[in-house]
């Protein structure tokens, strides 16, 4: 499977929110990096066909995803960032009402809903209504009904939101199992969700691809710019107005800073290695990139 | 498909409000019976007799009419008014009211609204003179009539409904479950069509189940024996100046047909604005704003775009001002002007479905 995003451009009344984007995805995993409103949903969107690029092509196995249709539809698994749910509905009524509109028969549509609920731990609560459900809940009936159709193409916009600790190590666990022979993209702002899982980075500001790398390669590229120093208590004030500092860390005696500056922030600061949150930080704190 | 569509179905009906909703227009209904139909009608044979109510007015009803045939003649027309004639001492009483206000019975009234002058003496008019042909069908109409009277309100109700519940079908899913609905593989295509089959079958369900309803009760309290009178020969009523000299159950299958074809018609056209409309309270607003609007502009029937309104689904459901415009012909044949209405609603039907349609499959996610 390949899907080939060719300078896609999404320009709405007065802003241009995805720009001239190219690049390309191939079975895997791949992570979504960017602040918001940096374009990672209207891209997600256009990429399910629920936005039409302003200029560009999206082609899925060297075909226009507009002409397949259907059929570029039938390899699609989508969750959204929000999405909404029919209050009368139970769970179970929901996922066999989106298998009938993802075009699965009957009995697949049974069979794959069974499944899906036991693996995102809802089969007990599988006949009570979706209304009442915690957050968390919603959130796994969602990932369920993206994985309905045994997705070629997985797109999960901010997946983990409102997971508990142990349902995020579930989706990740999910997500490796089901890497192989499929392309899934999923954007979040947690740095870490993404680091150890995908396989490659694409970090995007302003609707623009700033790196599509592996998580390491990428945190290279600010190598020699993240420093680690101690400081007193009074200084820290002063040293995070002054500097992006990424990490505060307060032990008895000192504060422990770590800080993204292209130049030395202070005499007592030691180069460390970087690491894909720094590069986050670095593109998008950039208010105090070290320049004082 | 099917399954969709029994989807699509249990959402627009599984609303709480949907069938509180029903309840209560069943409830409307039954009052309307009660309060104009039934347990209204009382008759009596003769000015000096007691009058009688309910089933045994009916009764009265039944065999005054028996009591002159199955056809109105100019010779019956005479027998009638002979038989009705008021009393001088009655007269007396009533000093000068018009006989025909004086209610003895509905056949009585009808005789006498026609064919009498104050007093009960015949007015010189022939039936042909009056209704445009020589001989109508005769018989008990006042209790179909009273049924008929009525629905045309519960109709309208009907009708406001409908597009309560047909509102929200697009609309409502736009910010909640679109992208999951637009994403997938049926989303654009099978999913609209179950969508707009399920607001149809039920817009043709409401209007079967209130007139099976009404039927089952008017056939009951009334019986079979007056859906042949002619709607023409009655008291001043809704139907008094319907172009054609239909029978009760005639009236019964026009006002049937029409307002199928006019709650369709809303139907479809709630469908498109609920398909263009941003969310359920616009797209709300616009239909009722559409479906009432030919009531709000109140043309006089000379004014040249006064049938054309007539077309109207409003009009369509409120069948008594369509039945009475003029007859029209249609390849050399006089035809009824309502018959019109079909074609239209085919065509706005279709146009309707086709820009919902449209409108959702093109529907971009913001």
């Amino acid at each position: 499977m390949e899907l080939k995003i060719i300078e896609v451009t999404k320009q709405f009344a007065n802003k241009t929110a995805v720009n001239q984007l190219s690049f390309s995805l191939y079975n895997g995993v791949y992570g979504l990096l960017g602040a918001n409103g940096a374009g990672k949903s209207t891209l997600m969107r256009m990429l399910c066909r629920l936005q039409r690029p302003s200029s560009g092509r999206i082609l899925c196995n060297n075909k226009d995803i507009y002409t397949l249709g259907e059929q570029y539809a039938s390899y699609l698994g989508y969750l959204p960032q929000t999405f909404g749910y029919y209050a009368d509905f139970s769970a179970r009524d929901f996922l066999l009402y989106l298998s009938l509109v993802k075009g699965l028969p009957k009995a697949t549509a049974t069979r794959r809903c069974n499944i899906l609920l036991e693996q995102m731990g809802l089969a007990e609560v599988q006949d009570k209504k979706i209304k009442t459900f915690s957050g968390g809940m919603k959130q796994r009936v969602g990932i369920a009904q993206a994985l309905l159709n045994n997705p070629q193409i997985l797109i999960l916009d901010e997946p983990s939101a409102g997971l508990d600790p142990k349902e995020r190590v579930r989706l990740h666990n999910l997500i490796s199992a089901l890497a192989q022979n499929r392309i899934i993209l999923l954007s979040t702002h947690i740095v870490s969700d993404v680091e150890d899982l995908a396989n490659e980075i694409l970090l995007i500001k302003n609707g623009q691809l700033l790196h599509k790398d592996t998580a390491d390669s990428i945190a290279q590229c600010i190598r020699g710019q993240v420093w680690e120093c101690r400081v007193d208590a009074e200084q820290v004030a002063h040293m995070t107005a002054c500097f992006n500092v990424a990490k505060v860390k307060s032990t008895q005696s000192s504060v422990q800073l770590r800080i993204i500056s292209k130049r030395q922030p202070c005499p007592e600061a030691v180069p460390v290695k970087p690491v894909l949150e720094d590069v986050y930080l670095y593109y998008f704190n950039e208010r105090r990139t070290g320049n004082v | 498909m099917y399954n969709l569509l029994y989807y699509e179905l249990r959402k627009l009906l599984g609303r709480p409000f949907v069938l509180v909703g029903m309840l209560i227009l069943i409830l409307v209904n039954v009052s309307c019976f009660c309060t104009q139909s039934l347990p209204s009608i009382v008759a009596r044979e003769k000015e000096d007799s007691a009058y009688a109510s309910g089933f045994q007015a009916v009764e009265i009803e039944q065999r005054l009419a028996q009591k002159y045939g199955e056809t109105l003649t100019d010779d019956v027309v005479q027998q009638m008014l002979h038989d009705f004639q008021p009393s001088a001492e009655f007269m007396e009483k009533t000093s000068g009211v018009h006989t025909a206000y004086i209610y003895n019975n509905s056949l009585q009234q009808a005789v006498q609204y026609h064919f009498a002058n104050a007093d009960g003496s015949w007015n010189g008019l022939s039936v042909e003179q009056v209704f445009g042909y020589d001989s109508l069908p005769l018989g008990y109409s006042a209790g179909w009539i009273a049924t008929c009277t009525y629905m045309l309100q519960i109709l309208l109700l009907l009708c406001l409904f409908l597009i309560l519940v047909i509102a929200p079908v697009f609309c409502g899913e736009y910010g909640t479950v679109e992208a999951l609905l637009l994403s997938a593989r049926y989303g654009r295509t099978k999913l609209i069509q179950a969508k707009i089959l399920a607001a149809l079958i039920f817009s043709i369900g409401l209007i079967c189940l209130f007139f099976l309803i009404n039927f089952a009760l008017a056939f009951y309290c009334f019986g079979g024996q007056g859906l042949d009178a002619c709607v023409l020969f009655s008291f001043e009523n809704a139907f008094s100046n319907i172009a054609s000299p239909l029978s009760c159950g005639q009236l019964l299958r026009a006002m049937f047909f029409l307002s199928l074809s006019g709650a369709i018609s809303v139907a479809a056209i709630t469908l498109a604005l609920s398909a263009a409309s941003k969310n359920t309270y616009i797209a709300l607003i616009a239909a009722l704003f559409v479906f009432l609007l030919p009531l709000l502009l109140n043309l006089p029937s000379h004014h040249p775009f006064y049938k054309a309104l007539m077309l109207c689904p409003v009009y369509q459901v409120m069948s008594n001002h369509i039945l009475s415009a003029d007859s029209i012909s249609i390849l050399g044949k006089q035809t009824l002007f309502a018959w019109l209405c079909l074609p239209f609603d085919i065509i706005i039907s279709t146009v309707a479905i086709v820009l919902a349609h449209a409108r959702f499959a093109k529907h971009e996610v913001t």
